[in-house]
């Protein structure tokens, strides 16, 4: 029982790490499709090396940001699945207001995203496990 | 009192009524680190800019090379063209010499009015009094012409290569500027390769991340990664492309050919006056050149790109953003797409196309070589024939024999077979070379257009996403580039 919950939580922490790697995917691909490709562009002709660093180093920064959001979603899970329909529906409304005004940023409506589609696998996750 | 008294109590009342204005002081550093790497573009640019500071009346100072007036040692390197070559001693040469060795002649520089030499620790001495002796109302302006080394594990060590092959790295010439008053502005122009990591110098030190109680700014020909154009052999003021070219040609109205720019073009503000942020927009609007130029509030937005940004392209800037305009510009004038996968295909294209004239001067310069094996020995049977001796015959050798004896070796090479045939090649190599460097600027305005896009948009991201520090740095730096030459 023990380590069932000690595996759990170290899946609800990687899947909290995992959270901007994730959300990162969806700006590099909308970069590429829709903007000036900066990242191609990095990869294609700059320093594969500095280009590591520098998502490191963005991922170390965002961590924080991915943890407090990774609780709040999963304190949100515990009340009704409208909740989670409200959350989804604030990530995609979030992801669209990235390309009109106010062009917020892509990545934190990516987040919510991956933070509520995460949350509900995790959710499923506890229900079969025997803890 | 008399009316005479009245007039002068009134004069020394208007005079002493007046803001002080701050007077601008220029120091130019220039020329090579030896004698094969001084060129004879860099002594072009420093008498460029002594001129034009003379007739705009600006205190200047000037260290060149070996800083000695009374001197005929050789210190420029330049690029003879065909109908000036001596030609006994170029045949010779080509079969004999190295690259443009057949090309290439030195001479004296003729600069006048040169304070000192740019030897790091005499430079250094002459800065530091210099400096010392500033009041806090003048401004420093320091441009340097000349090269650039690189450290590539850590650009932060990147040097200027001064004369006697000595290095002044970035930490070495912060310390010197802080010699200068506190409350002086100090701005600098750093045209060599690799000077991008000087906008370090805005800080307190290279590595912090707090800004100089000093007033400091700059405007940098490169990246910290990047060769930068300006030290050419060719001195045909015409055919210069670097970045002293076009932003001092803005700043003081006219090009080094004395053309005038019309001022609508340099004047973004309206105000009458041309700032140094102004002549830097508009060389990086105009500038055909291998140069991706950049000033150091533009670092200091690169730099302060927070992780929820990066990459984050597809927003819209305003359409009065500076850099937006500039790579609308830059992007029309030479027919590129705006943005996105279209410009990055592009850029593919013009790099395929430089392999393959690197490719090709490779093989140019194989056949070369073994020309000149075939011709030295072809030569080896011909000295016999003329008395003169194998050992004897290398690129130094001229100036030991006599003259008669020299023609006879000039004379025997051009009687060989192939001698036309390896000046052919020769010159086609030269051809190859300006074909290079004509891609090497068509690809840098394609990476223009590139950089100018991200700065439009983190210019824009700034205004909203900055903290009140962040704008407050971004003010004073803003506050230095927009300074104009007094």
């Amino acid at each position: 029982m023990w380590t069932m919950r000690i595996l759990l939580a170290g899946a609800s922490l990687l899947m909290a790490v995992s959270l901007y790697p994730l959300a990162l995917v969806l700006v590099l691909l909308a970069d590429s499709l829709w903007g000036n490709a900066e990242f191609l562009h990095q990869v294609a002709f700059g320093s594969l090396r500095e280009l590591l660093v520098q998502i490191a180093s963005d991922w170390w920064a965002a961590l924080p940001y991915g943890l407090v959001l990774w609780a709040v979603i999963r304190l949100f899970n515990r009340f009704s699945q409208k909740t989670v329909i409200g959350l989804s529906i604030a990530s995609l409304l979030l992801i669209l207001l990235a390309f009109f005004p106010p062009y917020l940023p892509l990545i934190f409506g990516a987040l919510l995203l991956w933070a509520t589609l995460l949350s509900l696998g995790f959710s499923q996750l506890v229900r079969k496990a025997p803890v | 009192m008399s009316p005479r008294l009245w007039h002068t109590l009134g004069v020394i009342t208007l005079l002493v009524s007046l803001p002080a204005l701050a007077e601008t002081r220029v120091w130019l550093i220039g020329g090579g680190n030896t004698l094969e790497n001084s060129q004879g573009q860099i002594e072009e640019n420093v008498r460029w800019l002594q001129d034009i500071f003379t007739e705009r009346g600006i205190t200047t100072r000037t260290y060149f090379t070996d800083g000695r007036t009374e001197d005929e040692t050789p210190d420029i390197i330049y690029f003879e063209p065909p109908g000036e070559r001596n030609p006994v001693l170029e045949p010779i040469l080509r079969v004999h010499g190295q690259g443009l060795a057949y090309a290439q002649a030195t001479r004296r520089n003729s600069l006048t009015q040169v304070s000192g030499t740019t030897e790091k620790p005499l430079l250094v001495e002459s800065l530091k009094q210099d400096f010392a002796q500033l009041s806090p109302e003048e401004s420093v302006l320091l441009v340097y012409n000349g090269h650039g080394g690189i450290d590539p594990n850590d650009t932060l060590n990147n040097d200027l290569m001064l004369w006697g092959d000595t290095r002044l790295d970035i930490s070495e010439l912060s310390s010197l500027l802080n010699h200068a008053p506190a409350r002086s502005e100090v701005r600098f122009v750093l045209t060599q390769c690799f000077s991008g990591s000087f906008s370090a110098l805005i800080y307190e030190q290279p590595r912090s991340d707090t800004l100089a109680e000093q007033p400091r700014c700059g405007f940098l020909a490169e990246s910290d990664r990047r060769e930068a154009e300006g030290c050419d052999l060719d001195t045909n003021q015409a055919e210069f492309r670097d970045y002293t070219t076009y932003f001092f040609a803005a700043l003081h109205g006219r090009t080094r050919l004395g053309e005038p720019i019309p001022k609508e073009e340099i004047d973004l503000d309206g105000s009458g006056d041309i700032s140094f942020y102004e002549a830097h927009i508009y060389t990086l609007k105009n500038a055909y050149s291998s140069d991706l130029s950049r000033s150091t509030s533009e670092a200091y937005l690169e730099d302060w790109e927070p992780w929820y940004l990066r990459w984050n392209s597809f927003g819209k800037s305003p359409s009065d953003n500076d850099y937006r305009q500039a790579r609308q510009a830059v992007a029309e004038r030479h027919d590129l797409p705006s943005a996105g996968r279209a410009l990055l295909s592009m850029k593919r294209e013009r790099l395929s196309e430089r392999s393959a004239l690197a490719r090709e001067r490779r093989e140019l310069t194989e056949r070369i070589r073994k020309h000149q094996s075939a011709l030295r020995a072809q030569l080896e049977q011909a000295i016999d024939a003329h008395g003169l001796s194998a050992e004897t015959l290398t690129a130094d050798a001229p100036t030991n024999m006599e003259a008669d004896r020299i023609e006879q070796w000039s004379e025997a090479i051009q009687a060989t077979q192939d001698y036309d045939e390896l000046v052919r090649l020769q010159d086609a190599v030269a051809r190859v070379d300006d074909k290079l460097l004509s891609a090497q600027r068509d690809q840098t305005q394609i990476e223009k257009v590139q950089r100018l896009s991200r700065l439009s948009r983190l210019t824009a991201y700034f205004d909203r996403y900055a903290t009140a520090e962040a704008q407050g740095d971004m003010a004073r730096l803003l506050s230095c580039e927009h300074g104009t030459l007094q």
